[in-house]
């Protein structure tokens, strides 16, 4: 519904310079992988599991394999050499293959690599085997849908607790109390480990370990959850870091709804590098776009970063950037969730009409996109009651402006984890005030040229001038000054940076020119 | 009356609502050696858990005028009023360098307290406005950091160093004080904090460090720390 009268030329305009900032990154993206990618690959073809290489300490076959192949050959992309290796031993299977890497017979440097169409020909069971398994999970989630849902906003709850049986349970005492997102947290700052741990973990610190085992013991516990409860009960998980592309294939392979994939959030986050994450992100999408798991991006960083004063032309504009990224791989629109983010200082005259205007903005331009939206637990302190009335005033908004899914805060969760009484509190709350204000979208206007139209109006503006800026600085550069969230980050510095390689000309990747606008 | 002794509590208890859960709760209340116990609120939350909130007298007293001094420090503070205390009395940004010493260095626990995302729910120290955070990781060797610290003239250092032998950290973190002893021109009220999993306070001390901290800190902890180091040192 249109309510903010907005200049729908200046929307379009976002757009193109939006499209004219990410439009050069793609070639360079198209000339490139990393080592995370190639990692990817292998996992899709069903490369699994780890392998002891001392006493106690295992590696994920994965890992090992791209640091047995030399950085020349990777040029050519895993899918390659694997070709390669196949056509010398056609009847090897997976682990054969593996073990001629790893035991080190395979020349390398004698290795004849085939013209790419060959190499995809070679691998066709394995490549076929693994789009199947993507398609399958993307139906599964039209027939899941058909279970029904809840009235929207969805209610979204976070919860992480290290043991994932732990996780399993107050999953499904959440999914019981009305939840209809369980997101896990994981651990902190697994984002920077370079591989992905494996098996069900049973401790983490301030969060669960994304695997790929409690990616599936989780989603079974759901699904089941889900007949129960005669609903649709999705699963929300994290691929941001040093492996989101290998994240993304377990996700997509065990059933994962919502996958957060944010283009900056590793670099600004975490100083990851820029290069490293914009390769990454754009083949997860590839892989996360055909198994049919939305994306929400994490706009709570210029709102987190403490230093921008007025961040809320640079959310919008990491909205679009994040959008024409997701667009550039052909996902489709409703794929595209978009992490809405504000912080809504209660002490400020009028905060609370800025985050209508700003959420009723975020609704209209991205008026196909599942939102995500989040209240920032910036203003929360230890006052339990207190943090309450900051919540409800979130849950107002969404009614407001009609939101997607509401991301619910808890009194006390940013101070204690996750506690099953918080989450209670803060369903119970949520469901009460969604159900007292379910039309509440449908009965509001605002007054022409009120303050709400005129501070969305003016986000607006100020996020094209921001855009252009950034256009006219070019991406990496805008990265490396800080013109994000005020952190700047150096396009050659930061974690990762070794592991993106230039493609040579023979370079093959089947799962990239496989288009994923193909089961629409 | 201020000395009323009210008391208010909320948790949950794995048992189901029924008949006998009002007792229960009592008397765990009780044990708790609570007076006037009167339970406001039981909810069911599950099959096996309900949520109580209740209110009573707690007559504990404490003798104020015997507490000493804190033995571990509490410098939790938040944010805006590290942020607000350093504009107010050092009046300019402090310079935070971060830095893992040795090769098989882990600067995992460093990025924690620097980055964005922080720890905890606490952004690190990159976020305040008041710091100038650099995190050097482990990039630099011993001379090298310790030569940008004169250079840069940072109020502050943080080192860690997690290793996979016991021992090891220590002679490291020694070697580093040594190091910063012989170059020219390093500011002399840095503030040196080691970190690491086995460090706390009195091992830092020990070593000849100002602070150490040990798992589970959290970025605020240290920046509180920094902001009231430096205004003792620069004798404000």
């Amino acid at each position: 519904m249109v309510k903010l009268n907005l200049d729908w030329d200046q929307v379009a305009l976002c757009r193109e310079l939006a499209e004219a900032i990410v439009h050069p990154i793609e070639r360079y993206i198209a000339m490139h992988t990393t080592v995370a990618v190639e990692r990817a690959v292998l996992r899709l073809f069903g490369f699994e599991g780890d392998i002891e290489v001392e006493k106690g300490h295992s590696h994920p076959v994965a890992n090992l394999i791209i640091d047995k192949i030399p950085k020349e050959s990777l040029r050519d992309g895993v899918a390659s050499v694997i070709a390669a290796i196949k056509k010398n031993n056609p009847k090897a299977n997976q682990p054969k293959v593996a073990e001629l890497i790893l035991k080190g017979e395979i020349d390398f440097a004698k290795l004849e690599i085939l013209p790419a169409d060959k190499s995809t020909a070679i691998l066709k069971p394995w490549l076929d085997s693994a789009i199947r398994h993507l398609d399958r999970m993307r139906y599964k989630k039209e027939e899941m849908r058909d279970l029904g849902e809840s009235p929207k906003p969805l209610k979204y709850v976070m919860l992480g607790t290290g043991r994932v049986q732990e996780d399993v349970e107050q999953a499904r005492v959440s999914a019981k109390q009305g939840a209809d997102v369980i997101a896990i947290v994981r651990s902190t700052a697994q984002s920077l480990l370079d591989y992905v741990p494996s098996g069900e973990t049973s401790e983490g610190y301030g969060g669960t370990f994304a695997t790929q085992e409690n990616f599936r013991i989780l989603k079974e516990a759901l699904d089941e959850l889900s007949h129960d409860e005669k609903r649709f009960i999705r699963f929300a998980h994290n691929s941001s870091g040093l492996c989101m592309p290998e994240l993304s294939v377990m996700a997509a392979f065990e059933g994962v709804d919502y996958l957060l994939n944010d283009v900056l959030y590793g670099t600004l986050y975490r100083d990851i590098n820029i290069k490293r994450s914009i390769i990454d992100q754009n083949f997860s999408k590839i892989i996360t776009g055909r198994a049919g798991i939305v994306i929400h991006t994490g706009e709570e960083i210029p709102v987190l970063s403490g230093k921008s004063q007025n961040a809320h032309q640079n959310v919008l504009a990491n909205h679009f950037i994040n959008e024409q990224f997701a667009k550039s791989v052909g996902m489709r629109d409703d794929l595209i969730g978009i992490g809405h983010a504000f912080e809504m200082d209660p002490k400020d005259q009028d905060s609370l009409l800025q985050e209508l205007a700003m959420a009723q903005l975020m609704r209209e331009i991205f008026f196909r996109s599942p939102i995500k939206y989040f209240p920032s637990s910036r203003y929360k302190k230890g006052d339990v009651y207190f943090n309450q009335v900051i919540d409800t005033l979130f849950h107002m908004v969404a009614l407001m402006t009609g939101q997607h899914i509401q991301l619910l805060g808890t009194p006390a969760g940013h101070f204690s984890g996750s506690q099953m009484q918080d989450r209670f509190e803060a369903l119970k709350a949520a469901q009460s005030v969604f159900k007292a204000g379910r039309s509440l979208y449908n009965e509001i206007e605002f007054v022409t040229n009120g303050k709400v139209m005129r501070h969305a109006r003016t986000v607006l503006d100020m996020t094209a001038k921001y855009l252009r800026r950034i256009k006219n600085r070019g991406f990496f550069e805008a990265v490396e000054e800080g013109l994000f969230a005020d952190l700047p980050r150096s396009k050659d510095g930061g974690r990762g940076c070794e592991g993106v390689i230039g493609k040579s000309r023979r370079y093959a990747n089947p799962f990239i020119v496989t288009p994923t606008s193909n089961g629409r | 009356m201020i000395s009323d002794g009210f008391v208010q509590l909320s948790f949950t208890i794995p048992m189901a609502l029924g008949p006998k859960t009002k007792m229960a709760v009592h008397c765990l209340a009780e044990k708790m050696n609570l007076q006037e116990i009167k339970i406001i609120h039981l909810e069911q939350i599950d099959t096996e858990k309900t949520f109580c909130i209740l209110q009573g007298v707690c007559e504990a007293e404490v003798d104020v005028e015997k507490i000493t001094e804190n033995p571990e420090p509490e410098l939790v503070y938040d944010f805006q009023h590290i942020n607000g205390y350093i504009q107010e009395k050092i009046k300019r940004q402090i310079v935070v360098m971060g830095a893992s010493l040795g090769r098989d260095s882990m600067p995992v626990f460093l990025d924690t307290l620097f980055n964005v995302s922080g720890y905890m729910g606490q952004a690190g120290l990159e976020t305040y406005p008041q710091f100038k955070a650099i995190n050097y990781r482990a990039d630099l060797d011993m001379p090298m950091l310790a030569k940008k610290i004169a250079d840069l003239q940072s109020d502050a250092i943080l080192v860690s160093k997690v290793s996979t032998r016991r021992d090891d950290p220590v002679i490291d973190l020694r070697k580093f004080l040594r190091e910063l002893e012989k170059t020219p021109g390093v500011p002399q009220h840095l503030v040196k904090i080691c970190i690491g999993p086995r460090l706390n306070e009195q091992k830092a001390k020990d070593m000849g460090f100002d602070m150490g901290f040990g798992p589970g800190t959290v970025p605020n902890q240290v920046a509180g720390f920094i902001a009231q180091e430096m205004c003792k040192r620069l004798a404000l």
